[in-house]
């Protein structure tokens, strides 16, 4: 066992909150913490978490909350107490449960009415057309099989897009017709047979997770080529507008600090206020900087600032503001 | 008519009793009357437990989230909830504030498939502040908590439990042994395992680079 796997969690934790350590004992939380950086990391997080103290409670009404709670407490029998006490909440709970009682009566007859109505509805109007011969082909027609990989919540987001699935589709290309001869039918049933075969397409998840393993491991062709699919098959997915904020980080670590600014120019284009704008706009500063437009680099530090005044990065921003401010004086800055 | 301290926990008159211990055998017994449904215990132990119950959301959902007070609520609600299986191993704040941390994750593991799923780990070394030596304490007191909070939506959830109740929340392990009533020994290998992926990320982030063990 080393330093490394060996934490004094309990003496440290007792050194956090104030309490006394033999001379022994804190000369081993002062060893280890020296030496172990995951412990160092913790301790340092949890300090500055109790500095925080109370004001995290700055803004909350805790009566408010506290009642509203109260309020929306289900029936004692459902959460597994032992019933209200007599003469205390016993009406409460009974007041509460014929209000229920008649919400739920009320609902009935609404959906009894409704599926009344629907059904004479159903009786009224002109019996459905039948379906043509094709549908009866196409019907018939092996499923899709299911896609290996399960597509990521976020990939359900309204702004997330991808190829409509219908455009493809075999069995909706030719227009439904009863007079189609045997040996189109045919035709058709083989070609939609071949489509559910066919290797799937990559999903935007899986170009994005296959590409930034190809950087990862170096394989800077391989990278590119499969981001740029990923922008061009999938524009406005989330992974596209994420891979911008990713390549132009890249690249500015690879001294491409133009093609760093472009791929920042885009993720900002299209991700205007998104959750990496910060990051952003500190790459696309430092790139400009680096390629020597001071001018625009300011606005840009500036505009960190502005929109983002609790950045992480805000400290840093105002030096490279004051330096570039300086040199402008001095007329060293190119717009 | 509420029952006295006394009568309800059983214990005799002690008036030299530690404060700390007394105030927690109140709110023990606070929470068996609440437990059996007496509306007014109900009301008072939750005006007792929400301040750390409040705060324990608020740190661990992080700064400027609007849905910091559905959380809480969510919180006070499956507590009472909770009530009938609580054993009373510990103070009920500590078991309020388990439920807390629970809730508290489960909304940040729904905002990471916004900002997370698709920001692998070594672009989060892209966000070192290590870009720069201007960051001030503040700032890096900021980007530690961006940190742990990324890395706590990563770890499976007992791990992430154990690690925000004791460096967010700040419970010993024996405490977080009681308010989950695991074993200590479970509770520190949660909290070993939930580290030595920390060092994993760490080791991709030369910020808090690893001295010589």
């Amino acid at each position: 066992m080393t330093v490394r796997n060996e934490h004094p969690d309990e003496l440290i934790h007792r050194a956090r909150k104030g309490g006394s350590l033999s001379p022994r004992d804190r000369r081993l939380v002062d060893r280890h913490l020296r030496l172990c950086a995951v412990c160092r990391f913790l301790e340092l997080t949890a300090r500055d978490y109790d500095r925080e103290g109370d004001a995290v409670l700055d803004g909350i009404d805790l009566d408010v909350i506290v009642a509203r709670t109260i309020e929306s407490l289900p029936r004692p029998d459902a959460w597994g107490g032992r019933g209200a006490a007599p003469g205390r909440g016993g009406g409460r709970f009974s007041s509460r449960a014929a209000v229920r009682a008649s919400t739920g009566f009320a609902a009935l007859l609404l959906f009894g009415g409704a599926a009344m109505a629907a059904f004479v509805v159903a009786r009224r109007a002109p019996p459905p057309p039948e379906k043509p011969a094709v549908a009866l082909v196409v019907t018939a027609a092996p499923p899709r099989p299911r896609r290996a990989i399960t597509r990521p919540l976020v990939a359900t987001l309204p702004n997330a897009t991808e190829p409509d699935p219908a455009g493809d589709d075999p069995v909706q290309a030719p227009p439904p017709r009863s007079s189609l001869a045997s040996s189109r039918v045919v035709a058709l049933r083989s070609r939609a047979t071949a489509a559910t075969v066919a290797a799937p397409q990559p999903t935007a998840a899986e170009l994005f997770v296959q590409a930034n393993q190809a950087r990862r491991d170096g394989r800077a062709a391989d990278a590119t080529a499969r981001y740029a699919l990923l922008w061009a098959r999938f524009p406005t997915s989330e992974e596209a507008r994420t891979s911008r904020a990713i390549v132009g980080r890249w690249l500015l670590d690879r001294g491409a600090t133009g093609d760093a600014v472009s791929a920042f120019h885009d993720y900002l284009r299209v991700s205007s206020g998104g959750l990496l704008e910060e990051e952003v706009l500190v790459g696309l500063a430092t790139a400009l900087e680096r390629m020597g437009r001071g001018a625009q680099a300011a606005a840009t530090w500036q505009q960190l600032l502005d929109e983002h005044p609790r950045t992480a990065h805000a400290s840093r921003a105002r030096v490279h503001l004051g330096r570039l401010r300086t040199a402008g004086s001095q007329g060293d800055l190119r717009p | 008519m509420r029952m006295t301290l006394q009568e309800v926990t059983g214990a005799g008159p002690e008036p030299a009793r530690d404060l700390g211990v007394e105030e927690e055998l109140e709110a023990l017994a606070l929470a068996r009357l609440a437990a059996a449904g007496d509306l007014q215990a109900i009301g008072r132990l939750l005006r007792l437990v929400a301040p750390v119950v409040t705060r324990s959301v608020r740190l661990v959902l992080g700064p400027d989230r609007p849905d910091a007070e559905d959380v809480v609520q969510q919180t006070l609600l499956a507590f009472v909830q909770a009530l009938a299986g609580f054993r009373g191993d510990c103070h009920p704040a500590g078991f309020a504030s388990r439920i807390a941390v629970n809730l508290s994750l489960t909304a940040r593991r729904k905002q990471r498939d916004l900002r997370l799923t698709f920001f692998d780990p070594s672009a989060l070394s892209d966000r070192s502040p290590l870009w720069g030596t201007e960051a001030t304490d503040h700032e890096l007191a900021i980007y530690r908590q961006r940190f742990l909070h990324d890395l706590l939506v990563r770890l499976p959830v007992e791990q992430a439990e154990v690690l925000s109740l004791h460096v967010i929340v700040g419970h010993s392990l024996s405490e977080i042994a009681a308010a989950m009533s695991t074993p200590v020994g479970t509770v520190k290998s949660r909290l070993r395992l939930a580290k030595e992926s920390l060092r994993r990320y760490l080791e991709t982030d030369h910020a808090f680079g690893e001295g010589r063990a």
